[in-house]
């Protein structure tokens, strides 16, 4: 994989960078289409059945209990949305079970205004049936956004806020050769997620174009770069 | 710097920092945080974000950034979150702003108000020509359905059998006509049409069953019946319709800027005025169920209070916040 190749890779990724008021720029990950169709598949199971438990529960007591099943239904189902990402810092329930966060483009917490648009816009969202307009919105906006995002300018991002960091094994760690840049540390790393996928002729191949810096061949060239690829990821 | 001399100094701090990002991520509202432990964090912000900064530059381990970065973006997320009273700002809409946001989109007003009257004219016209025209709009069903809930002697009027009480019917109106006018808001943002089009039938059926109504001598109870609840029921399909042109029109047009910032600079205002609207559909069908069927009061009455609601309405839009009106005008 050249240089060239890499930049092919950026143009596909789901990372996006935004400055911070302290002028340090932020990466946060755009979630995709299947990852959030989950999420919306669960909010809308759970609005659902609360909508439903309340209907079974009320309509049987009477005329008085048709009208609260109603009014109350109409309420939960269009509020449902804009008070979990409002209230709770962007997370629906369904947004929860998948790491999500709904947040405005720069990386703030939505306000009442633009959860409301996102949400009503659902109904625009999900047509002609099964969310469609949403799916081909998003597939073809670089933030993955669908309309209702994109009237509301807000995103959906992975909402990550657990500590992963040295969790790696950290007596297999080789020290980072001299000069590495961030890409060029990147394609180590991809190189281990993907050595259980390669073929061990086409792992040692591909290690082996790195015999010019590393100076070892054959199997020795794989576990060296699997070693150096451990150290980036962990820091040695 | 080594990276773990570097993590072995600060780590401290981004634990501290931590703890405090899951303090004020489970606040609400920003204002509950004490002014100190504000400072304090905003102070942790600004280090945590050279931190990040430095662990870029001097290239250190991947995981490293991405922890800082972490760090950095729920900061700078719970930095962001509303300061304000969310009360305060829905007094303030319903008092002015919304009457406010409804004169700044009048074009837009305008079109949705021709959209749904011309219809209801052109309808209008053609049954009290000639009462045949009804039927090509409704079947005859619907028609006998309509002349049952209108000419019955029960005790309330529209409404086809005795058995629908008031709080059901309310629940009704709020479910169906609220949901209509968020749909017509939406969905306006496919071009303009189906907004254009819901108001343009809500336009043909409310019409086309008055005035037949009216041709067929029950021209009374059905006036006196839709009088009361009309102002803010009409307006607001109207406001619901324009809120969807609004958002279609910016895609169509989007002037100088890209479509996408087209719409989202006009969206915030589009969905204040849904938004009014949705609340105008609530309080009109709260009129509907409990005061526009009653039969025992008389259609005198009825005419005298419609006629103020009308009159309330449209001195709102055209009179609520007009000195704020002058003060941005005379700002900008």
């Amino acid at each position: 994989m050249s240089a060239d190749d890499l930049t092919e890779v950026n143009k596909v990724d789901s990372t996006l960078m935004l400055d911070t008021f302290t002028g340090v720029e932020i990466e946060l990950q755009v979630a995709g289409v299947y990852i959030r169709g989950v999420a919306r598949l669960i909010d809308d199971v759970i609005r659902f059945l609360v909508v439903s438990a309340m209907s079974v529960l009320l309509i049987p007591t009477g005329l008085v209990g048709i009208g609260l099943a109603s009014v109350l239904g109409f309420f939960i189902w269009w509020t449902y949305n804009v008070l979990f990402e409002v209230l709770n810092n962007g997370v629906t329930p369904g947004k929860y079970y998948m790491g999500l966060r709904a947040v405005n483009a720069d990386g703030t917490p939505i306000g009442w205004i633009n959860s409301v648009i996102r949400s009503t816009l659902l109904v625009v969202d999900f047509l002609p049936f099964g969310y469609l307009i949403g799916i081909v919105t998003m597939a073809l906006s670089r933030t993955q956004q669908r309309i209702g995002d994109i009237v509301a300018g807000t995103i959906v991002v992975y909402n990550r806020s657990r500590n992963t960091r040295k969790s790696a094994d950290i007596r297999r760690a080789s020290p980072i050769p001299d000069g590495l840049n961030a890409d060029d540390q990147l394609l180590f790393l991809s190189f281990q997620e993907r050595l259980s996928d390669l073929s061990p002729e086409r792992a040692i191949e591909l290690a082996e174009t790195l015999e010019p810096l590393l100076g070892k061949n054959g199997q020795e060239a794989v576990i060296e770069v699997n070693a150096i690829a451990q150290g980036i990821r962990i820091g040695t | 710097m080594k990276q773990s001399a570097f993590e072995s100094i600060h780590e401290g701090l981004w634990n501290d920092f931590e703890g405090q990002l899951v303090k004020f991520e489970a606040l609400a509202m920003r204002r509950s945080v004490e002014n100190e432990d504000r400072e304090q964090f905003i102070d942790n912000f600004e280090l945590i974000s050279k931190h990040l900064a430095f662990a870029k530059t001097r290239g250190y381990s991947l995981e490293l950034v991405d922890h800082l970065n972490q760090l950095v973006t729920r900061g700078h997320f719970v930095l962001h979150k509303s300061q304000a009273n969310p009360l305060d700002n829905i007094f303030e809409f319903f008092v002015t702003g919304f009457a406010r946001e409804v004169r700044r989109a009048r074009y837009f007003v305008l079109v949705a108000a021709i959209s749904f009257l011309l219809p209801a004219i052109v309808i209008g016209a053609m049954i009290q020509y000639s009462p045949h025209y009804i039927t090509s709009v409704l079947s005859s069903g619907q028609i006998q359905q309509f002349e049952r809930m209108y000419s019955s002697t029960e005790a309330r009027i529209g409404r086809e059998r005795s058995g629908a009480s008031d709080i059901a019917m309310f629940g009704f109106y709020v479910y169906n006509n609220t949901q209509i006018g968020l749909r017509a808001f939406a969905s306006g943002v496919l071009f303009c049409l189906p907004s254009i089009l819901v108001l343009g039938f809500n336009g043909l059926f409310i019409s086309a069953i008055i005035n037949h109504l009216s041709v067929i001598g029950l021209g009374n109870t059905i006036f006196s019946f839709v009088i009361g609840h009309s102002a803010f029921e009409l307006t607001a399909i109207v406001l619901s319709g324009a809120a969807g042109i609004m958002l279609g029109y910016a895609l169509i047009h989007p002037g100088a800027l890209p479509r996408r910032e087209a719409v989202r600079r006009i969206g915030a205002s589009a969905a204040k005025i849904a938004l009014g609207a949705a609340l105008m559909f609530i309080l009109a069908a709260f009129i509907e169920a409990f005061w526009s069927s009653l039969r025992f009061v008389s259609p005198e009455i009825k005419y005298l209070v419609g006629a103020c609601f009308w009159v309330l309405t449209f001195s709102y839009f055209l009179f609520a916040g007009r000195n704020a009106d002058r003060e941005t005008t005379s700002r900008t």
